[in-house]
């Protein structure tokens, strides 16, 4: 079974993906080019989950929807189970949406609260053709199985429902035309703590039954180190660290994800709080730092990361870091030095 | 705030709703629905009603008064008020309902694309119809019946052609945010056209706007109505018409004031209902006053 997959093209595979967008600076200002994704590659394998974290503005969100050309992509490649997503015609684009759908985090936003629940969920086999009106039904029902829906929610608006049920229904949907590919962006970020746990189950559940895999956008690194597999970590539109999720969580590399890492609640009335190793704001993706794009914020900024990007480079252990120093980094708590840097 | 909730949600199982749309429905609105319905009941049954014909001249009897054989009196010429009014409700009533229909209709279709589309459909769009704007809406219908000469279907294409700008706003705006919404890029996400999303998951969210405007261009287009039958650019005579009695009646206003004064007090209680309806509606359907269902 894992041989075979491994033999198939990876469910997605990006190469150096750009997304730039041309808007007027704020005032009257002429317009400029942002790049909101700035040449990311990232691969997610047959049935796998691979995790894409960061924080809001990272470009995460907008790498996801170029992957479904739903952002405009202006360099680079994306392949959908080998297939070119970014420069397929029309009808090639329709038949390649049915391989990767997306799951978005505002539950009730994404659907179309004037439609019933069977109808939202059978909408994308009207789209593609897929079936006939008996087989559609039985479909939808099957689906609504699926994500563990009750029968009787086909005939309800999504308003009736509960947040928890409403992404139940917009996963039974992304699974309609049976894709091999899910983005979920944010999918449980809208959501009470207790029903996280049961969306993020369901997806589980799902993906050993249909083998569907997932790309899995989160801010949220206690979400995305229950479920990936692989995490990418995006700073400002590029990636500076990947790895096994394990040791990407456990060990982390960049001075950004030992960040985030640090900053995760832990729920322990023991453990101390501590200051945030992470200061000030995600610079405007209209004014990327020269050099490393970290360095503005990072403790352990030297003169060369102001003038030199480091490119995403080996680790050794499967993982991968772009960053000058990593290596010579303190493994302690960099707040109990004297930090460097900094403003 | 006072709207009131569209669902009811428990904690123990699946929710329960009610249509209840028609609840909470003002005394504004029953009232105007009210008459408005009178209206309708009336213009409609007016040849069973009336014993008269609308154009029965009877020269013997010009401009009485009120009587128990002429209910609001006569004309200049005998004939039946009432009876002349009952008749002229119809071509009003008629005009104003196919003038808003068809700026509905226009305003939908040039709205939608606009809003969903933006960029330069949005702009060809919105300054084509800013030239309609910039015209007083009773100027550009007398350009209009000038243009094409009197008759019903003229006043209808000038009142209708004056209420598209304010249809199309109203579904360039609604429609621009629908278009931004996760829905429509889910939808578009599944393979769905251009011309799918704006039909089942914008024009939606347009219907119940579009009613309530619909009420509010009623009474607007009414008047409308009457004043270029007024100004004798509608029905050609002798075709009985509430604006054209108005101004037949001028001339005789010395002599009898029921054929102008009865009219007037028509047409007022016409669009007063109407506006009662409408606001009574707007009151319970704006979705600005809704919780629950966003």
């Amino acid at each position: 079974m894992q041989a075979r997959r491994d033999e198939l093209p990876p469910s997605v595979d990006v190469r150096d993906l750009v997304v730039q967008f041309r808007v007027r600076a704020p005032g009257v200002g002429p317009r400029v080019v942002v790049r909101a994704v700035d040449g990311v590659s990232l691969r997610v394998g047959r049935g796998a989950t691979v995790g894409l974290v960061g924080e809001s503005g990272s470009g995460k969100s907008t790498f996801g929807r170029a992957l479904l050309r739903l952002a405009p992509a202006s360099g680079g490649s994306v392949r959908i189970e080998g297939e070119d997503v970014l420069g397929a015609g029309h009808r090639e684009l329709r038949a390649l949406r049915q391989r990767a759908q997306m799951v978005f985090q505002n539950p009730i936003g994404s659907l179309n609260t004037r439609m019933r629940v069977g109808r939202i969920v059978r909408e994308p086999l009207d789209i593609q053709r897929i079936g006939d009106r008996v087989s559609r039904r039985a479909r939808v029902r099957e689906l609504l199985d699926q994500v563990g829906l009750p029968r009787d929610a086909e005939g309800r608006y999504p308003h009736e429902l509960s947040g928890g049920q409403q992404q139940r229904i917009a996963l039974a949907r992304a699974l309609a035309s049976a894709p091999s590919l899910i983005i979920c962006d944010e999918p449980v970020a809208a959501l009470d703590v207790s029903i996280q746990a049961q969306v993020l189950e369901v997806l589980k559940d799902v993906q050993r039954a249909t083998g569907v895999s997932y790309l899995f956008i989160s801010h949220d690194l206690n979400v995305v180190r229950h479920l990936a597999h692989e995490t990418y970590v995006m700073y400002l539109g590029g990636v500076v660290e990947h790895g096994p999720s394990a040791s990407v969580f456990a060990s982390p590399r960049h001075p950004y994800t030992r960040g985030l890492v640090a900053a995760t609640p832990v729920a322990d009335p023991e453990r101390a709080r501590r200051s945030p190793l992470l200061r000030g704001e995600i610079p405007s993706p209209m004014e990327v730092p020269p050099g490393c794009r970290f360095h503005t914020r990072c403790p352990f900024a030297e003169e060369r990361c102001r003038e030199e990007a480091p490119v995403l480079g080996e680790t050794g252990d499967g993982g991968r870091v772009a960053c000058h120093f990593w290596r010579e980094l303190p493994r302690e708590d960099p707040r109990a030095a004297p930090t460097r840097g900094g403003a | 705030m006072s709207a009131v909730p569209v669902s009811v949600r428990d904690a123990t199982g699946p929710t329960v709703t009610v249509p209840r749309w028609w609840r909470g429905l003002s005394w504004r609105a029953l009232v105007g629905a009210g008459g408005v319905a009178a209206f309708l009941v009336a213009a409609v049954l007016a040849g069973a009603v009336s014993p008269y014909s609308p154009d029965a001249l009877a020269i013997g009897s010009r401009l009485e008064g009120p009587s128990a054989a002429h209910l609001l009196g006569t004309d200049q010429l005998g004939r039946d008020v009432l009876t002349r009014i009952l008749y002229g409700l119809r071509p009003s009533l008629e005009s104003g309902f196919a003038a808003i229909m068809m700026a509905a209709v226009v305003g939908v279709a040039l709205g939608l694309p606009s809003g969903y589309f933006g960029s330069l459909v949005d702009t060809v769009v919105t300054r084509v119809l800013d030239l309609l704007v910039a015209w007083p809406a009773v100027f550009l219908a007398l350009a209009i019946v000038l243009l094409l000469g009197t008759g019903e279907l003229q006043v209808i294409v000038a009142i209708g052609l004056a209420e598209v700008p304010v249809f199309s706003r109203l579904v360039r705006s609604i429609a621009m945010v629908a278009a931004r919404s996760d829905h429509v890029v889910a939808a578009r996400a599944a393979g769905a056209s251009s011309l799918r999303i704006m039909l089942r998951h914008v024009l939606p969210f347009v219907v119940t706007p579009l009613v309530v405007q619909f009420a509010i261009a009623a009474p607007q287009a009414l008047v409308a109505e009457a004043s270029l039958n007024y100004l004798g650019l509608g029905t050609h005579p002798p075709a009985p018409s509430l604006g054209a009695m108005v101004s037949e009646g001028q001339s005789f206003l010395a002599y009898a004031a029921g054929p102008i004064v009865f009219p007037i007090l028509v047409i007022v209680a016409l669009v007063v209902s109407l506006t009662l309806l409408a606001d009574g509606l707007q009151d319970r359907l704006d979705p600005r006053s809704r919780i629950g269902a966003r």
